[in-house]
């Protein structure tokens, strides 16, 4: 079962390319966060993977924190779509576009 | 006596404390400040004659010490290494004498004031004596400083001081603007003088005056290498900056062609006028040539400008002398006739003479002033010499003071100015036989000795001969002991100060009797005149016409015959009962003379004429060409960032896609410069 | 109105190729990396999961020593910080989704404001009643 470590890499790729691929083609601000999400995993993966492969756990470690600071995010986020919806009467991410110049 | 050097900086802070009390004291004080002056100058004046014992009785002969270290760097100059300015002390025979001449005639001035200020009523006297402190102070600093920075920051102080003074009674129309005029013109002069001592530095390293590190010492070096700085021969660029530092010379010393000023600035009390013109800021420019003389004895062309500009500023004011009317603008014009006869000794390498004729000037110019002030005095404020006459009788003291004055400022012997005169002459006349340049200033010297007789007498006869000539020169005012004891003090020292250096007697007779030039040659090595002689042996060639001795006698009796003739011609016209005005026999010539040879106008046209369209032009340029580029600038920034914020969307998903974008451009760009896609 | 996840196609999905593209150069570059063929791996005869959490808990002392295990850093501080910072955020969370009724933010945790004022409504997460009378102050109203 030892699987060469390109794969790995080449799946938190994919992940992080269709959560990028989300956000690029998203409206809806909870398919942001479902896609920043996603990002954020594909990130654990490769964490994951080259703890592994290097046999060192700092990898393991660093991804329950990013677990962590992914929740953190998640109620941060959800927080910022309720002021959102309440101010705009909408979810969608290109009808704020007050804050530019 | 070396330990009494360790007194020299008391001696100009003396008159800075004296100066700080009537500031701030000066209303509650009972002679309103004049009681600090008299005593700080008194003590200024005790410690410069104990410098002058110390000087003797001290085993070196001068004293040099560096009080404070203000800035030192690393910056290397063309010659020298890193550059230190500081503050200090040099004393030297040269820095002595003129030490006493300054402190005794501040002193004198002070204890004048007395009379002329305190009993006449005058308002703002703590102003006065402030004024005066400060004055003194500055001078003071500025004789004893040991290098050429803390001169100039002296020599701007006494600029400030004047500039103070003239202006005392600020609230006539002209005292203001003659004050305006004086600090103005001599700034002008300064303003070469500032750049002549950022040259000085930045080329040899030092700004002390003596001493192996002195720049004189330096510059003496760098000609002797033969090398170039600043892309000049050596010595071509030791001229140019030594002509910088002249023109604050020219400015301060009053010479042609920025003399304009000084008969302006009478409009001060008569007092300043005495200290300004005997003894402190007339006297700053020919101390300064004297204080680096080494450094102009390098550089024969500024020798030769020093005695032309001397000579000829000698005779174009002493014609002009000739036809005022006002006692003071009589002594004003012979101030600077005086003072170029000093810049022509110095320039023609008599160094002695110079500084012999600066300190016997410092005397009678001194008394003549403060005796036209106790004539103003006598005449309750009037100055017109045609309202005067008479006064012989009635003011006796003030007469004779006044004629021993008169008598050694033209110049007739024994009286101490022909002697110190008449070196000048003697010593341009032997490099004249020789040099032509030379010849001609000294032929201008020599004719404005003539001129000097006349405007003179001119002025005692009209003073103090024939009849009273007005209500008030019938009853004049007395005067009391403030007035009469300086006059007296300075009359003795106008009649006998000569004897400080009989050069021609010695010459004829062979004796040891020239002490002046025994006096001057100790000091410091390398700046004193023996050095000088040396150095100047290379620049100027002297002859005689015949021996020695009838050279001498040749240059004294022409000047002496001069004199006499000025004098008599002046006693012929003007010493009769009821004399007359003379000056329309000069016909068109008067109108000239009497304008100042339109000096003052062509001056007013260039700042008017030439200065102001010009600064008007360059205010044009500044605010079109380049405010318009400027502001063209700005518009462009402005205008693209218009357009380029229309980029900011405030939509994320495009934020989202250029960051990609970006990320994707960059990862290809290292991608392929490091060869990640093999 | 965004009401429910709608999936957009067309011209919608153009950016996407951003993405595809990233993909693409980045797989490129990891086929192109020459990585070693053997993984190290944990030895054998250890729970991961009870390193981890000696690991995280700065229990060095029983830290196995085995392989690289031994050279995981102590997180004790980092894990104390991380916990901070959820809390935070969770409060943070809990700040934003208050709802403000003139300038008075209603009680976080309560359904019902305190007070008599025009906001004496359910404090619905969905925006609360459209009779524009509990509508929120400040942000842009479109």
């Amino acid at each position: 079962m030892n699987v060469p470590i390109e794969y790995f890499v080449l799946l938190s790729m994919a992940l992080f390319s269709i959560g990028l691929f989300g956000i690029l083609t998203r409206r809806n601000a909870l398919m942001f966060l479902m896609s920043v999400e996603i990002m954020v995993n594909a990130a654990n993966i490769n964490l994951i993977a080259f703890a592994l492969y290097h046999g060192n756990l700092t990898g393991q470690v660093f991804a329950l924190f990013v677990m962590a600071l992914a929740a953190a995010e998640v109620a941060i986020g959800l927080g910022i779509i309720l002021v959102l919806y309440r101010n705009f009467r909408d979810v969608d991410v290109t009808v704020p576009t007050t804050m530019r110049w | 006596m070396e330990g009494l050097f360790d007194y020299a900086p008391a001696i100009a802070l003396f008159p800075l404390a004296a100066f700080v009390i009537a500031l701030a004291f000066g209303p509650k004080l009972p002679k309103k400040g004049a009681i600090p002056g008299i005593v700080a100058t008194a003590g200024s004046l005790a410690l410069s004659l104990a410098m002058v014992a110390a000087v003797v009785g001290g085993e070196e002969g001068y004293y040099h010490t560096t009080l404070f270290t203000w800035a030192a760097g690393d910056a290397a100059g063309e010659v020298g290494e890193g550059i230190e300015f500081t503050f200090g002390i040099l004393i030297d025979p040269l820095a002595a004498l003129m030490l006493v001449i300054v402190s005794l005639i501040a002193f004198l001035v002070h204890v004048f004031s007395l009379e002329y200020m305190n009993a006449e009523g005058e308002t703002g006297l703590p102003r006065y004596y402030a004024g005066l402190g400060l004055f003194t102070f500055s001078m003071l600093a500025f004789v004893y400083a040991d290098n050429l920075l803390m001169a100039f920051m002296f020599f701007e102080l006494v600029g400030l001081c004047s500039f103070l003074l003239i202006g005392f009674w600020f609230r006539t129309r002209s005292a203001p603007s003659a004050a305006k005029k004086a600090f103005l013109v001599t700034r002008f002069g300064d303003y070469f003088f500032l750049i002549g001592v950022v040259a000085i530095a930045a080329t040899f390293g030092t700004l002390q005056f003596a001493g192996d590190d002195s720049f004189v010492a330096a510059a003496e070096a760098a000609i002797d290498d033969g090398g170039q700085l600043f892309g000049f021969d050596a010595e071509t660029w030791v001229t140019i900056t030594g002509l910088l530092v002249l023109g604050g010379v020219i400015g301060k010393s009053a010479q042609f062609p920025l003399h304009t000023w000084l008969p302006d600035a009478m409009e001060g009390p008569t007092t300043v006028s005495a200290l300004i013109h005997a003894a402190t800021m007339v006297a700053a420019g020919v101390y300064l040539i004297a204080r680096m003389f080494g450094y102009y004895a390098l550089s024969p062309t500024a020798l030769a400008i020093i005695a032309f500009v001397g000579g000829f500023t000698a005779l174009f004011a002493a014609t002009m002398g000739v036809v005022k009317d006002d006692i003071k603008q009589v002594l004003a014009y012979s101030t600077i006739s005086q003072y170029g006869y000093m810049m022509l000794g110095l320039g023609v390498g008599g160094y002695v003479a110079g500084v012999f004729h600066l300190m016997n000037h410092a005397f009678f110019k001194a008394l003549l002033f403060l005796g036209a002030g106790a004539v103003i005095i006598l005449m309750h404020h009037e100055q017109d010499m045609w309202k005067m006459g008479g006064l012989k009788n009635k003011a006796p003291v003030t007469y004779y003071t006044f004629l021993a004055g008169a008598l050694a400022l033209a110049g007739i012997i024994p009286f101490s100015g022909f002697w110190s005169k008449d070196e000048i002459l003697y010593d341009a006349l032997i490099v004249g036989t020789e040099e032509p340049l030379i010849m001609a200033a000294y032929a201008m010297g020599l004719l404005a000795v003539f001129f000097t007789g006349f405007y003179t007498f001119r002025m005692v006869f009209l003073t103090f001969h024939g009849k009273p000539r007005s209500d008030v020169a019938e009853d004049p005012h007395p005067v009391g002991w403030a007035v009469k004891f300086p006059l007296i003090a300075l009359g003795v020292l106008a009649v006998i100060a000569g004897v400080a250096n009989l050069a021609p007697v010695a010459k004829l007779t062979g004796l040891e009797i020239e002490f002046l030039n025994e006096w001057l040659s100790g000091g410091a090595e390398g700046a004193n005149y023996a050095a000088y002689t040396d150095a100047l042996a290379a620049v100027y060639d002297t002859g005689f016409i015949g021996t020695e001795s009838t050279t001498v006698l040749i240059a004294a009796g022409l000047s002496l015959l001069l004199a006499f003739s000025g004098a008599g011609l002046a006693w012929k016209l003007y010493n009769v009962p009821e004399p007359v005005a003379h000056k329309e026999r000069l016909g068109s010539v008067r109108e000239t003379i009497e304008s100042n040879y339109y000096q003052d106008e062509y001056q007013v046209w260039l700042a008017e004429g030439l200065t102001l369209p010009l600064a008007r032009a360059a205010d044009r340029f500044d605010q079109t060409v380049i405010d318009g580029t400027v502001n063209g600038v700005s518009s462009v920034s402005l205008f693209g960032s218009d357009r380029i914020k229309r980029i900011q969307t405030g939509i994320v998903t495009n934020y989202a896609a250029l960051i990609v974008t970006g990320f994707i451009a960059l990862v290809i760009v290292l991608g392929v410069l490091g060869g990640w896609f093999l | 109105m965004t009401n429910g996840p709608q999936l957009r196609l067309g011209e919608s999905l153009l950016p996407g190729i951003l993405a595809v593209a990233l993909f693409g150069v980045m797989a490129m570059i990891v086929l192109n990396t020459g990585f070693a063929d053997e993984m190290v791996g944990f030895p054998e005869g250890i729970s991961v999961t009870s390193e981890i959490g000696y690991a995280l808990f700065d229990f060095t002392a029983l830290q196995s020593t085995e392989g690289s295990i031994g050279n995981t850093e102590p997180f004790l501080i980092s894990f104390l910080l991380i916990a901070v910072v959820l809390d935070a955020a969770l409060d943070a969370a809990l700040v934003l989704a208050k709802r403000e009724t003139e300038g008075e933010p209603i009680a976080a945790l309560s359904s019902v404001s305190t007070g008599d004022s025009a906001g004496a409504q359910p404090a619905a997460t969905d925006g609360g009643a459209e009779n524009g009378t509990s509508r929120s102050s400040g942000g842009e109203q479109r």
